[in-house]
């Protein structure tokens, strides 16, 4: 790659920057996977994450399933005697441990 | 480039301006939880002054997700809640303008609203005794949509060249950069203004509507620049 088209390429990544930050500003961009048509804008409030749903639910059965692969493989009833115990506005956080040693990502 | 776990709410736009729409909050606060607050140039701005900072520590103190998207405290709350209610009411951003309406615009330009699911247990009343275009005025909107599409024509802009100097290659490149930061220099509006007005010898802009004339100029001749050929600043 020449100077000039190394120069081009550099001046177009930070364009490309520039469009993907205005356009998410000012409501251009889609966000999470709705598509926007090419020219549309739409600007309100948007909803962050699904742990503050939490803070809505009164929880009567708390189920933990585990899939691979988009199949269903094991389930795990969270006992009423734990549950019970959540409150409005409390957050579930889920811990994975293995060989006794906690997991920071279990992907890993 | 923004945090995953954002998602937009179903919403129909079929509100006109004239459309019967009233609202009154009664400062439950209930809205102001669980919610991304995506922000432009001059609501950067806006926010920016009220704290008595330059968009450049604004940014780097209150906004995430690439410099777009203000920051939320842990319990899910924005930032600038307080126990009073919103702390930076004055220059609160177009999004807490429009709730509980969303505005969309189409590609052929035409403007519509739409109702935004509201919190189950908000305090706040829905009615008809009024209009949209009513009660966006009352929520000061005026100030917001204009800047709003004046960027939005520098965006055009930007689009159109983007176009012309690269393929989808780039863009891929950057919308998947780091989110620490802002994506972009150029949305750092003081720091973009002050070089700019260095370079020319220019006196720093007194207003926010003045800086965001002068913002723009400045992207525009960048812009300019690089629709040229000659090396970008």
């Amino acid at each position: 790659m020449d100077g000039t088209s190394e120069a081009t390429r550099r001046d177009a990544l930070k364009l490309a920057a520039a469009v993907a930050a205005f356009g998410t500003a000012l409501g251009f961009r889609a966000i999470g996977a709705e598509a926007q048509p090419p020219g549309a804008a739409t600007q309100q409030k948007v909803i962050k994450g699904e742990r503050t749903e939490l803070k809505f639910l009164k929880i009567q059965r708390l189920e933990i399933k585990l899939y691979q692969e988009g199949k269903f493989v094991q389930g795990y009833v969270v006992p009423s005697s734990v549950h019970k115990f959540f409150r409005p506005g409390e957050q579930l956080e889920l811990k994975f441990f293995r060989d006794g040693k906690y997991m920071a990502d279990p992907l890993k | 480039m923004l945090p995953e776990g954002l998602r937009t709410p179903s919403v129909v736009f079929d509100l006109e301006w004239s459309s019967p729409f009233a609202y009154t909050c009664n400062a439950c606060s209930r809205c102001c939880y669980g919610k991304a607050i995506l922000v432009g140039p001059y609501e950067i701005l806006r926010l920016a002054r009220n704290r008595g900072l330059t968009t450049t520590a604004f940014l780097a103190a209150h906004v995430e997700g690439g410099g777009v998207l203000l920051r939320v405290r842990p319990d899910g709350g924005c930032v600038f809640l307080t126990e009073r209610g919103c702390g930076v009411h004055a220059d609160r951003p177009l999004a807490c303008r429009l709730y509980p309406l969303g505005r969309h615009i189409d590609a052929e330009g035409r403007e519509r609203f739409g109702h935004l699911p509201p919190h189950p247990e908000t305090a706040g009343v829905y009615g008809r005794d009024g209009t949209v275009g009513g009660y966006l005025s009352a929520q000061g909107v005026e100030p917001y949509f204009a800047a709003a599409a004046r960027y939005a024509d520098l965006y055009q802009r930007m689009l159109a060249l983007l176009a012309s100097l690269a393929d989808g290659d780039a863009e891929a490149g950057a919308a998947t950069g780091p989110t620490e930061g802002p994506a972009t220099p150029w949305l750092d509006v003081d720091a973009t203004v002050e070089a700019y007005c260095l370079e020319r010898g220019l006196p720093l802009p007194a207003t926010v509507e003045e800086t965001v004339a002068v913002h723009i100029r400045a992207v525009d001749a960048w812009l300019d620049r690089l629709a040229a050929g000659r090396p970008a600043a």
